[in-house]
């Protein structure tokens, strides 16, 4: 079966647009997290957000907020659009404000329609919510590694930072609320015995994915691989988790089965770990049955970040990927004392130094769907 | 794969009573994903093992809802209003019309099924990249189903009030299927005029089945029906 390598990069975060201060704002262990002012002032329950440092307007800013890690990703891999596939995650329709003031409905369809234009075949979106980034990815990786396209861009982007979506999501009580003396930049706590909810953010990530020997064949550098995919469904609830977990082990053990690799051969866990009450417990019990003793380093990149929720999956996958380039493991930001259900070996702290293999990531989206992708050192 | 079954739902005025537990799942959903979740459950009984089948959603192409809509624009101007800020609800429900993935997450918990499953934005052309992907899948039985919201008043474009769900059942065994997809062919298209949608492309290839006679059945999807960048035909075998 092709082997499949990943050779660009690309993402924009809170911490700004590439790579570059994605990387280095987390392995500082600081929060990109901010009070939002439209949040304040529309007394919100909620006040901080992850935003993207980026003067782009609110009509076009889901245009823009996928174009800029996808271009990056290209031009890093040395590969035009038109040599690639496009699977690619937009998240959810958006209303924004036009320059008149006016609210526009921005459909993330068309949004994807316009993107996929440049694009070679095939050109799919994926809809899994929270999910829908790493699924992206796999699918991907599936296509490739069939045989059905040589290279391909996954991933996905999200901009949901709109008070319409905080003061939903807060009503759906998925939102740390905010209470007078809070501290926005620590408002999501990872695993943390305080944690009270996810904050919504904006961003996204994308990945080149290409056959090994096509790769090869034009001079392309390998920076990893992406090993092994796995879904599942939690056929449990449509608003949490199953408490043990169950639905995020079976997607886990699958991408570990697809990826013909044992549990002790992950280094290191990208955990969706959003910070809320039900699913931070349900994702750690899940680790703790696939790994026993074996003590695979767990970061969540969601306390510094917030929930880039459709793009979540791909700026997991592009921090798994500079783990295994440089051996350093972010740490969870604002984790400070993990709680007793959510026992794991946490990345406390300050960034860990270890020599990591594999790293495994995962995305659960919001009525149960679960993506695990296993990323690798290209040797 | 086999096409073993389909069902076109256009109401939802029986279902209440014809299949009450179907309807206490899907009620809180918008329309379009009730009606895709809905005309699941017909052909659902129809494969061997719908608990392990491959479940392949299509997002709504309007995913909102009046409603939500409706909501939505109420609140942008309490966000602005000094008295009204800071007291303003929304139901969790109008949220839940925003959500793409939901009427796959209904499905799956219905039929108890675990397995691996995805759900196709709300792009143009879609439907037909569910299909694509069915014929990739090393899998017995599959479910590929959608819905569609064809009132986007609010977005002034007109309501046909034409609303339907689709869902069609394919499975490896034959039985008495009458129709194998065989190839999802593209080519660069002239026209690039498509309406997002999620059902009515499927069910009008359906409709040119109906009539078709034994043979290869090539349908070059309508313009309309594509993704704006392709030319997409569906190749049968019609026994």
């Amino acid at each position: 079966m092709t082997r499949v390598v990943i050779t660009g990069l690309g993402a924009v975060s809170p911490f700004g647009v590439g790579v570059a201060p994605l990387w280095d704002g987390l392995v500082s262990g600081r929060s990109a997290v901010r009070e939002i002012p439209r949040f304040v002032s529309a007394k919100l329950p909620v006040v901080a957000g992850g935003q993207v440092p980026l003067d782009a307007g609110d009509v076009g800013r889901d245009h823009v907020m996928s174009t800029l890690p996808i271009d990056e990703a290209l031009a890093h891999a040395n590969l035009t659009a038109a040599g690639c596939g496009l699977v690619w995650a937009n998240g959810l329709d958006t209303f924004a404000k036009d320059r008149d003031g006016a609210l526009v409905e921005r459909s993330a369809g068309a949004c994807f329609t316009q993107l996929a234009r440049r694009f070679g075949r095939p050109r799919r979106m994926i809809g899994t919510a929270c999910a829908s980034a790493t699924q992206a990815l796999g699918e991907a990786f599936q296509l490739v590694r069939s045989g059905t396209m040589r290279a391909c861009v996954a991933g996905g982007a999200t901009v949901m930072l709109t008070p319409h979506y905080a003061l939903g999501f807060a009503w759906l009580q998925a939102l740390a609320p905010h209470h007078p003396g809070d501290v926005a930049a620590a408002a999501c706590k990872p695993f943390d015995r305080e944690r009270s909810g996810f904050v919504l953010a904006e961003g996204g990530g994308a990945l080149v994915l290409e056959a090994l020997d096509a790769a090869l064949a034009r001079g392309a550098r390998p920076i990893a691989e992406l090993v092994g995919f796995g879904a599942s469904q939690d056929a449990f609830d449509l608003n949490r988790p199953p408490p043990d977990g169950a639905g995020a082990e079976l997607a886990m053990s699958r991408a570990l089965a697809d990826a013909h690799l044992g549990a002790r051969a992950i280094g290191a866990v990208s955990a969706h770990g959003t910070g809320t009450r039900a699913g931070d417990p349900a994702e750690a019990l899940a680790l703790g049955r696939l790994f026993g003793d074996h003590r695979a380093a767990v970061t969540s990149i969601k306390g510094a970040l917030g929930h880039c929720m459709a793009g979540a999956g791909a700026l997991q996958a592009v921090a798994a990927v500079r783990t295994l380039e440089t051996g350093i493991i972010p740490p969870t930001c604002n984790l400070v004392d993990p709680d007793d259900d959510c026992a794991a070996d946490h990345v406390i702290g300050e960034a860990r130094r270890r020599e990591v293999r594999a790293v495994l990531s995962n995305s659960f989206g919001m009525g149960g769907q679960n993506a695990t992708a296993i990323y690798a050192r290209y040797a | 794969m086999w096409l073993v079954a389909s069902a076109v739902m256009r109401d939802l005025s029986t279902i209440t009573t014809t299949l009450p537990g179907v309807w206490r799942e899907i009620r809180r959903f918008n329309l379009p994903v009730k009606l895709a979740v809905a005309a699941a459950h017909h052909v659902a009984p129809r494969l061997t093992a719908p608990g392990q089948a491959l479940l392949v959603g299509l997002a709504p192409c309007r995913p909102g809802s009046p409603e939500l809509n409706k909501i939505t624009r109420d609140l942008d101007v309490g966000f602005d209003d000094p008295v009204k800020a800071g007291t303003l609800r929304v139901n969790p429900i109008y949220t839940m019309h925003a959500i793409d993935n939901l009427g796959i997450s209904a499905l799956s918990l219905a039929l108890a099924n675990d397995a691996r499953a995805v759900n196709f934005g709300g792009a143009a052309g879609q439907a037909w990249v569910a299909l694509e992907h069915l014929l990739e899948q090393d899998v017995a039985e599959a479910i590929v189903f959608g819905g569609d919201q064809t009132d986007a008043s609010w977005r002034g474009e007109p309501d046909p009030a034409n609303e339907l769900g689709v869902a069609l059942a394919f499975a490896r065994a034959r039985g008495d299927a009458r129709v194998r997809l065989v190839a999802i062919e593209r080519g660069d298209a002239t026209d690039h005029a498509a309406v997002p949608h999620a059902a009515h492309g499927l069910i009008n290839w359906l409709a040119a089945l109906e009539s078709a006679p034994p043979g290869t059945h090539r349908y070059v999807v309508p313009a309309h029906d594509g993704d704006a960048i392709d030319q997409i035909t569906v190749v049968a075998e019609v026994a």
